[in-house]
């Protein structure tokens, strides 16, 4: 599992993250978003490169999330891989996080997004770009 | 590797979740939809069950098993409690009790006990198949559920029209241990494994326990799931259970069948983590229950509150304020208070208690009784040397020896609230049997007293309560003739009130009849024909000996059956018993006890140059009275600020008649030379006296020991102790004095 950082500024930080996140390096993830995340207004998570995940990476990224609308950041996912998806999917998280998730032509027969609460409580999440 | 030890902790902790089963069956009676008290019963016999297995005791693990499923049954909403159940269960536990006496005294089963098991059992296992067959028949037809119908419906006519929720599927809820990511197990793959055994309608992530990210913790799970699942033919709750038993014990799994009953999201609201406004959220919208529903469930849980709340004698609603505003997250609010409420409870049971050997503690307060004797001989000596410093330092000391007396007394000091606990049963059980309908309404519980008492007091107060139900409380007919309500309450009261304790045990039953009392009083020879006399002298008489013999108290008094061996139990305690009664309204029997055996603190007197001490406590003042002679023309009284008091000489009683004779006459013919005379005014069980002394010499802390056997005629003497300077002083038993007294009064004015 490793990071890479795309760009890095007080407004915006985006990072790849790559390879396999489990719990087995859940305690890392949290480490090296720890660094970035509370310096940055807008953090940015390529996660086009995470080829393993669990639910413990699913409840990290809805931490962060849940955290950023608490105290008014934002936190994007972009480019969610294929691993991720299927847990947003079963999860029915997709309106939980909010991001867009493009998917593509050839996948979309795995996922219907279809769970999830009928009306999403709270601030108005923060829309990708 | 000795057992031994481990053992005497498993029985000494049996007994203690016996004792709890007990009490959340009595207590499941009036409860029947309360998962609280159905989790903790399950979990208590799970833990006999458990402890025994590991000491080898078979018949007990086999036997709590049976017992385990019906209440897992119950647990999860597939059996309901009837109170036939009740009944049963009451019976198994009185079963496994015995099962564990035998087991602790290694004593094999009698045929008979086994017959009883095989009985017992075969009625549980009655149970368990009725849910069974709801299972089957839930299964061939998933789409068209059994409606449960549990028996308590009764208290809640008002959602009778609503039998279930509208959602037709099942609900399931998920949470994790917080350790379900570290051994391994990964939430996703259950769910996953899920969908072949049907089809998940709907999940929702609940994220709601999640910290702030600083505090978060990746490697633990917060997080839990809601489904809604459309369950392929064929597949019942065993089947979807199944699917999750890979997961640990610490892991939360609910299952509610399609149109489960409304009160069962209510509890489910109640088991969940999260805040019942946030659940509630997720079950509306997520589809599983319409606002309505929701509303209803909140309602009911107010509504069951508020019965409890009664039956309780009148616990204050918390949420009532907020009820009347009629906005569903007021009540719901109110719901999640109480649920903190209960946790917090449950919290403080658990924590800070140890188990020590009574002897340990015993040997403590003999080592401070010596240390408190020795006390008093460093101060007596101090006080010659005139060193001021000294005297400082001994007086901080004394201070020290006085508060480590103090919580060394309070060591032995239980609540009696467990002995009134267990009369709940004493009552379930008789008024069955006997056709009446009696609440058992217990206050004070926690009022202590030293664990001797309690422990003798149990045997007394079980016939006195005995007696209110059998003789005081009418038929529910009787009672409803008589414009009473049908439900008989007895109250079972404990408090401290000046250096003693007051037991209560009151009913609103017959009371006493005074004519019946009377007349058998009369004739037993106990009053003159025609003889006045007030209600408490004559209550009081059916206390004596021989006034009440079996068949023909019954029919006199409604009362009494067995009194005088009630009273000369708490008369051994240095205890006092009164009766109040009003007729056709009730009876009151008052046990006035002392609040510790051993220590005490005393005030010093000396009469003819020996020392005696009175009890602190029962000491009111003391005080000048100058008697002169035309006084003593109307008896053995003097006024006090107005106030009539009798008196007694303890200096004639003492030494100017022989001890031991106690002829009133004798006494009473005694008079005083001198015309100022001390005299200290005590009172007990509501009574009051003077008695004259010669000197007196201040407080003084008192080790009660007992009187040899040698000693044992001396009715006025409870004890000796031993002072600062080696002296012996006499301890004088008020109580009994000032009975003496009102007895000497009353007679008195019977002349």
């Amino acid at each position: 599992m490793e990071f890479a950082i795309v760009s890095k500024s007080s407004a915006e930080t985006e990072i790849k993250v790559i390879g396999d996140c489990t719990i087995y390096n859940a305690q890392q993830i949290k480490t090296f978003l720890d660094e970035h995340y509370f310096v940055t207004d807008h953090l940015v998570l390529n996660l086009a490169g995470v080829d393993e995940v669990d639910s413990s990476f699913f409840q990290l990224l809805v931490a962060i999330k849940k955290d950023a609308t608490r105290i008014k950041k934002r936190v994007s996912y972009i480019s969610h891989s294929l691993p991720v998806l299927k847990y947003i999917d079963l999860y029915g998280a997709a309106a939980l996080l909010g991001d867009r998730i493009v998917v593509k032509k050839e996948d979309r027969e795995k996922f219907d997004f279809k769970y999830g609460l009928k009306i999403v409580k709270g601030e108005p999440s923060n829309e990708s770009r | 590797m000795n057992l031994d030890s481990a053992k005497k902790v498993f029985f000494l902790e049996s007994r203690e979740n016996l004792q709890r089963i007990e009490e959340n069956l009595l207590t499941l009676v009036d409860n029947a939809h309360d998962i609280e008290f159905i989790n903790a019963l399950f979990r208590e016999v799970h833990t006999i069950k458990g402890s025994a297995g590991m000491f080898g005791y078979q018949e007990v693990t086999d036997f709590a098993h049976n017992f385990e499923n019906v209440l897992d049954g119950v647990r999860k909403f597939e059996i309901t409690v009837t109170p036939e159940l009740v009944e049963t269960a009451l019976d198994a536990h009185d079963y496994m009790k015995l099962l564990i006496s035998y087991a602790e005294e290694d004593r094999e089963l009698t045929d008979d006990d086994l017959r009883q098991g095989e009985l017992l059992s075969e009625q549980l296992r009655g149970f368990e198949d009725e849910q069974t067959s709801n299972d089957s028949i839930s299964s061939s037809i998933p789409k068209k559920p059994l409606i449960q119908k549990p028996e308590a419906d009764k208290q809640r006519d008002q959602s009778s029209t609503a039998p279930g929720v509208e959602s037709k599927y099942w609900h399931i809820s998920l949470r994790f241990g917080e350790n379900v990511f570290t051994t391994g197990l990964d939430p996703f793959s259950f769910i996953v494994y899920l969908k072949n055994i049907g089809e998940i309608k709907n999940l929702i992530t609940v994220t709601e326990m999640i910290p702030e990210f600083k505090d978060f913790n990746p490697e633990i799970c917060y997080i839990g799931f809601e489904i809604d699942f459309d369950a392929a033919s064929g597949v019942d709750k065993t089947k979807i259970l199944e699917v999750f038993e890979f997961l640990t014990d610490d892991c939360t799994v609910i299952i509610l069948p399609p149109h489960s009953e409304v009160e069962h999201y209510c509890q489910l609201i109640a088991d969940l983590p999260e805040s019942a406004v946030q659940i509630g959220d997720i079950l509306t919208q997520s589809g599983t229950l319409t606002k309505i529903e929701l509303e209803e469930a909140l309602n009911l849980q107010q509504h069951s509150k508020k019965s409890d709340s009664l039956n309780t004698g009148g616990r204050p609603l918390l949420g009532e304020v907020m009820l009347t505003e009629k906005m569903i997250s007021q009540p719901i609010m109110e719901a999640a208070l109480e649920k903190q409420k209960e946790n917090r409870v449950k919290e403080e049971q658990r924590k800070r208690s140890i188990r020590i050997d009574a002897d340990k503690v015993d040997q403590l307060i003999t080592l401070v009784g010596e240390l408190v004797i020795s006390g008093a001989n460093i101060k007596q000596r101090t006080a010659k040397l005139e060193d001021s410093d000294l005297t400082e330092a001994v007086e901080q000391m004394a201070r020290l020896v006085d508060d480590v007396r103090d919580s060394t007394m309070y060591i032995r000091m239980v609540p009696i609230g467990e002995t009134f606990s267990s009369f709940k049963r004493t009552v379930h059980d008789l008024s069955r049997d006997m056709n009446k309908k009696v609440d058992l309404v217990i206050n004070g519980g926690e009022t202590e007293l030293d664990k001797t008492l309690v422990e003798k007091i149990q045997d007394p107060l079980m016939h006195i309560v005995r007696n209110a139900l059998d003789h005081g409380i009418e038929t529910p007919e009787e009672r409803v003739s008589n414009g009473k309500k049908q439900k008989a309450i007895v109250n079972l009261n404990a408090f401290h009130e000046s250096g003693s304790i007051v037991i209560e045990v009151s009913d609103d039953g017959q009371g006493l009849s005074r004519e019946k009392i009377y007349k058998k009083a009369v004739e037993n020879g106990l009053l003159a024909s025609g003889q006045t006399v007030d209600d408490r002298t004559l209550w009081n008489m059916i206390m004596l000996p021989g006034f009440s013999t079996a068949a023909q108290v019954t029919d006199i008094s409604g009362r009494g059956v067995g009194m005088d061996v009630v009273k000369k139990n708490i008369d051994s305690l240095r205890g006092v018993v009164d009766i109040d009664s009003k007729e056709s309204e009730g009876t009151t029997i008052r046990i006035h006890l002392p609040l510790t055996l051993a220590i005490i603190d005393g005030f010093l007197v000396t009469v003819e140059k020996q020392k005696y001490v009175f009890p602190l406590d029962m000491v009111l003042e003391c005080t000048d009275v100058e008697f002169n002679q035309d006084d003593k023309e109307g008896g053995d009284f003097f006024t006090l600020r107005g106030e009539v008091l009798p008196y007694l000489c303890l200096q004639e009683l003492f030494y100017g008649v022989a001890m031991g004779e106690k002829s009133s006459d004798e006494v009473q013919h005694g008079s005083q030379g001198e015309n100022k005379n001390k005299i200290v005014i005590v009172e007990y069980a509501r009574k009051r006296a003077g008695f004259v002394v010669d000197r007196l010499l201040g407080e003084f802390q008192t080790v009660i020991k007992p009187l040899g056997r040698l000693f044992h005629n001396m009715h006025w003497i409870s004890g000796a102790t031993i002072l600062g300077n080696g002296e012996v002083a006499l301890i004088i038993d008020v109580p009994r004095l000032i009975e003496y007294v009102s007895k000497m009064v009353n007679s008195r004015r019977a002349q």
